[in-house]
């Protein structure tokens, strides 16, 4: 495979994204991860577009960790975009966020959500989540062939 | 036919006139209204119009109506003067005493006889006037059935004794009257005021009174009907047949359509017309004998005047309360759309709270946790404890918020109810606790639990929240004793309750014990936020039930829920 394989973060606020992101490694993914900061640059990666038009080809993300709350274009119609389009659809997209609102997780399965993750206060639960997100996504977890 | 009937009518009876003509005559009136007070010369020249209209009436009464023998089935003043002294009030009783006087004293009767049943006459209407206003508690508008019991009761029945007593022992104590023809006479003179009373008093009422709308189609369709009226009561009453009947339809299309204007103006129309034709000798009430036709004419037009009345005060009533009902409608759906619209705000409100205070939490969290590890060894004692705390805090606010956010939810979140065993939420409450009674003998009793119709997850709750309670208090007890079961009275919903032997309470504070985030332990002892009983409280009252608790401090506490009717019986 020629291009690694990917985690695109999405995430806005600068703190949380430290701590995801120390999360991640503290776990031991030493994967290629992405970071986008509101819900163009998410779309725009995944297309490569705008600000990623450059790139060659699509990126090899295999898994998306979506913020629902963002700024320009919000979570749920990332997804939306992200599930409507065949060239993304295969790719797993958990949602990351602090909210268990109903309403955000029906419209999110609806949407084709793989997985719906309410972030824990304790931090040691969060970092164990995450822990237990990157292992099930990106190890145990079939992929779609390409 | 002697008396004062006899000695009014000698005189011939003008051309018949229109049969509306009473509420023309009444048409100056509107001009005076009752409530402000009336300067001295507006009500003389209200009395005086009124002692014209009086006169005028009586003229029409005697001139149309007089059936052989000069009897008049209808006399027109006694509705005209209680209606005035209703609509314009008792002061101007003095335009009838001198209508009155007018009208008997013009006659053939001798002057104080004449000045008698003037006073009775007068009397008459106040007393009308007086026992109407009473029994119908407001100014009748004939809209309401009250109001036409008030005419028939106050006006037609009662009042009218006044004026056929009073004026009766005028004529008798003036030589005009003898004594075998009182009783005959009392009985002619008080149905006619009846009648007048019945026929013309209520549609003066029905039209003058303020609170009665007709829209223009309505009286379009009014103007329709009195056509019909006239019409069918004229066939009727040409016809050597009885074929009286035939006018109900015509009325109770007036009433159903124009209600209690279309009810009294047919029926004016109607009795003035059967007056005419059967004084002149003609339709299914003229005969020989006067007596006869009299009695039998009134009875016919009590009873359509009353039909009439009834009904169309009926459809009236029927008429206000849709509109009552409708408008209650429509603000009940204002507030439904009001309180929607809050329950949003409070929805984004609570997504807010659960979304921008959880977050920050973390950080803190997060970054203390980040120094710490960062600095192990290099920090003192005390600024490792101080981070510490901090983290500690962090994570207590964030329980907190979640309870209250699980609080919030409960009342939002819709009852999806099923007949459920309560023995299966129980066990599988103790399933989901199981890992807080692993390390300690917990013996635990269950009794019968009945089947309720109930929402499964939220009663669940309930169960856990009580388990985990009583599993908590019971710490310090070897061997704890946890019983869960219920009581029935015959005839009442059963009682669940949850027992145990651990610490208990005081009873004093009983009523604390379901408040948000109310604690009766402190911290150190007994963790937890005090929001686990109000969720309790607050499924039990979305189920229609009641929840309450006793105890004392070292002997256990119960608490007792019911589930209002939901529950089905005993399932064990």
């Amino acid at each position: 495979m020629a291009r690694p394989i990917e985690i695109l973060l999405v995430e806005d606020n600068a703190d949380e994204l430290e701590l995801t992101v120390g999360a991640l490694e503290e776990s031991g993914f030493d994967n290629p991860l992405h970071v986008a900061r509101d819900g163009a640059e998410a779309l725009e990666f995944l297309f490569a577009e705008g600000r990623y038009e450059g790139r060659a080809g699509q990126p090899n993300v295999r898994l998306v960790l979506l913020d629902l709350k963002l700024p320009l274009i919000d979570g749920i119609e990332v997804l939306g975009r992200l599930k409507a389009d065949e060239r993304t659809r295969a790719v797993p997209v958990v949602v990351l966020t602090s909210s268990r609102e109903e309403s955000d997780l029906v419209a999110t399965y609806d949407l084709g959500a793989n997985s719906y993750i309410v972030k824990p206060v304790d931090v040691e639960q969060f970092v164990a989540a995450i822990s237990r997100i990157g292992m099930y996504w990106m190890i145990l977890n079939e992929r779609v062939p390409r | 036919m002697p008396g004062r009937i006899a000695s009014l009518t000698d005189r011939r009876p003008d051309p018949p006139r229109q049969p509306g003509a009473p509420g023309q005559l009444l048409a100056p009136h509107p001009t005076t209204t009752p409530a402000r007070p009336r300067p001295f010369w507006g009500r003389v020249l209200a009395v005086g119009l009124l002692a014209a209209a009086y006169y005028g009436a009586a003229k029409l009464g005697l001139s149309a109506g007089a059936l052989k023998g000069n009897v008049t089935p209808v006399w027109p003043p006694t509705g005209l003067a209680i209606a005035a002294l209703i609509i314009f009030g008792r002061r101007l009783w003095p335009g009838v005493a001198l209508g009155a006087l007018a009208v008997n004293g013009l006659s053939s009767v001798p002057l104080a006889a004449a000045c008698g049943m003037a006073a009775g006459n007068t009397l008459e209407a106040l007393a009308g006037a007086y026992l109407v206003r009473r029994i119908a508690g407001s100014q009748p508008a004939m809209s309401r059935v009250r109001d036409v019991v008030a005419m028939v009761l106050g006006a037609a029945l009662l009042s009218t004794t006044v004026s056929a007593s009073v004026g009766v022992t005028s004529l008798a104590l003036g030589g005009v009257l003898p004594a075998a023809a009182i009783w005959e006479t009392w009985r002619t003179w008080w149905v006619g005021d009846a009648l007048g009373a019945l026929v013309v008093a209520p549609m003066l009422l029905a039209w003058l009174v303020p609170g009665t709308r007709t829209s223009r189609p309505e009286r379009i369709e009014g103007v329709v009907v009195m056509v019909a009226a006239a019409a069918v009561t004229t066939i009727v009453f040409l016809s050597r047949y009885d074929y009286a009947y035939l006018i109900f339809p015509v009325l109770i299309w007036a009433a159903l359509r124009v209600r209690q204007r279309g009810a009294t103006m047919a029926t004016l129309v109607m009795a003035a017309i059967a007056v005419v034709s059967t004084a002149a000798g003609r339709g299914p009430f003229a005969s020989a004998s006067p007596t006869h036709d009299l009695w039998i004419l009134a009875t016919f037009l009590a009873v359509v005047s009353v039909t009439g009345m009834v009904l169309a005060a009926v459809v009236s009533e029927r008429d206000l309360a849709t509109h009552e009902a409708r408008s209650l409608s429509r603000q009940l759906q204002q507030r439904v759309v009001d309180l929607q619209d809050a329950n949003r705000e409070l929805e984004a409100f609570t997504y807010t709270v659960s979304h921008d205070l959880r977050a920050p939490l973390r950080n803190i969290d997060g970054f203390s946790r980040n120094l710490m590890k960062r600095s192990a060894g290099a920090l003192d004692p005390e600024s490792e404890r101080y981070l510490g705390v901090i983290r500690r805090n962090a994570k207590a606010m964030g329980t907190l918020i979640d309870e209250l956010l699980a609080f919030s939810r409960l009342q939002r979140q819709e009852l999806r109810t099923e007949p459920v065993d309560l023995r299966d939420v129980v066990d599988d409450a103790l399933v989901t606790l199981s890992s807080e009674r692993a390390d300690r003998p917990v013996e635990i009793v269950i009794g019968d639990l009945p089947t309720c119709d109930i929402d499964r997850a939220l009663l669940s709750q309930v169960y856990v929240n009580l388990l985990a309670n009583a599993l908590k208090f019971t710490r310090a007890r070897t061997p704890a004793r946890i019983e869960i079961g219920s009581e029935t009275v015959a005839g009442q919903p059963p009682t669940m309750f949850v027992r145990d032997n651990g610490v208990g309470f005081d009873m004093s504070y009983a009523d604390k014990l379901f408040g948000v985030f109310q604690r009766l332990h402190r911290q150190e002892d007994y963790e937890g936020s005090g929001v686990g009983l109000a969720i309790v409280q607050r499924i039990v009252s979305r189920h229609g039930g009641t929840v309450w608790a006793e105890g004392a401090v070292d002997a256990g506490a119960t608490v007792f829920f019911t589930l209002g009717g939901a529950a089905h019986g005993p399932a064990h």
